[in-house]
């Protein structure tokens, strides 16, 4: 075929094309919704729901914050390193393996104190989660008591009132975790049953 | 609608290029006004990259209470010594020279 050209060498059909594109873009957008079931869907997952539906067997599906940010771009300089399961660094577990060396001073060869070694485990208020297990000694190896006693955590037993709606709004743990530290929507990673923490406490011994 | 709108706007390029964010990172805006005047972009901290080598204590809370605002950080400060200037001092970490690598918050619709 000869298609007749413009002053810029595009051809008249190949501008068509683009314009019939383009105008059918913009008809989709301006065209209502299939119907109002979907909106009505769309709506609240939009706002509130960070995993709404996922297929676990496809980690691409997943449409929750956490996961999309997990899939989404991330510094070189933190390839290799091991990963939860939205595919964000674990940190505690690249120190474990000994992947990294992070030292606990701005200046070099400053000696480092031990970390703070005692487990909390906070009984569930509802019976319908396991309780929440509290490692301090995770915690110290990376930070220092003044991070959080007593700004956030009185230190003493039940002086603490610990709900999740308090730490989804960013109180209590919620200060650090699901901004820096692992995601809230990891659950099990706190919420362990008793003699899941027994056993974990024999094993480290 | 909305929803179809920002696809229709994305399929058209308009937020191009996409932004580069890691988990972690924290935007300093605080001077964003005056920063724009002279053309720099605000301030990301990649707590990330910073993690490899050094650990929450390093920085927490010493140098940087871990409270929003709660650090005035300026280049004055900075190449004074506080702040990042306690290791972005050309001995522990690179000197506060380059720019773009902390002054990197893409800007919509500019062309920083």
């Amino acid at each position: 075929m000869n298609h007749r050209k413009n002053y810029r060498g595009v051809s008249t059909w190949a501008r068509h094309c683009a314009a019939a594109v383009l105008l059918a873009a913009i008809v989709w957008t301006l065209s209502p919704p299939i119907s109002a079931q979907e909106s009505a869907d769309a709506t609240p997952s939009q706002e509130t729901a960070s995993d709404s539906v996922a297929n676990p067997q496809n980690a691409t599906e997943f449409v929750g914050e956490m996961y999309q940010i997990g899939l989404g771009w991330h510094p070189t300089a933190l390839e290799g390193l091991p990963t939860d399961k939205f595919g964000l660094v674990d940190w505690v577990a690249a120190l474990e393996q000994g992947l990294i060396e992070p030292r606990g001073s701005v200046q070099p060869n400053v000696p480092e104190g031990m970390p703070f070694d005692m487990n909390i485990l906070m009984p569930s208020k509802t019976g319908m989660i396991a309780g929440a297990y509290f490692p301090h000694k995770t915690h110290t190896t990376w930070m220092s008591c003044d991070s959080c006693h007593i700004k956030i955590f009185m230190p003493r037993a039940g002086s603490n009132d610990l709900t999740m709606s308090t730490i989804v709004k960013g109180q209590a743990c919620g200060v650090c975790h699901g901004k820096v530290a692992f995601p809230l929507n990891d659950c099990t990673r706190c919420h362990i049953s008793q003699s899941d923490a027994d056993r974990g406490d024999e094993a480290e011994q | 609608m909305i929803k179809k709108l920002i696809a229709l706007l994305a399929l058209l390029g308009v937020f191009a290029p996409a932004s580069f964010s890691e988990y972690g990172d924290v935007v300093m805006d605080r001077y964003a006004d005056t920063m724009a005047e002279v053309g720099l972009a605000p301030v990301v901290f990649p707590h990330w990259t910073h993690r490899i080598q050094f650990k929450c204590k390093a920085c927490h809370e010493s140098i940087f209470p871990m409270q929003k605002g709660a650090s005035d950080i300026t280049m004055s400060a900075i190449i004074d010594g506080q702040y990042c200037g306690q290791c972005h001092n050309g001995k522990i970490a690179w000197d506060p020279l380059y720019c773009d690598r902390c002054h990197s918050l893409p800007q919509s619709g500019a062309g920083h």
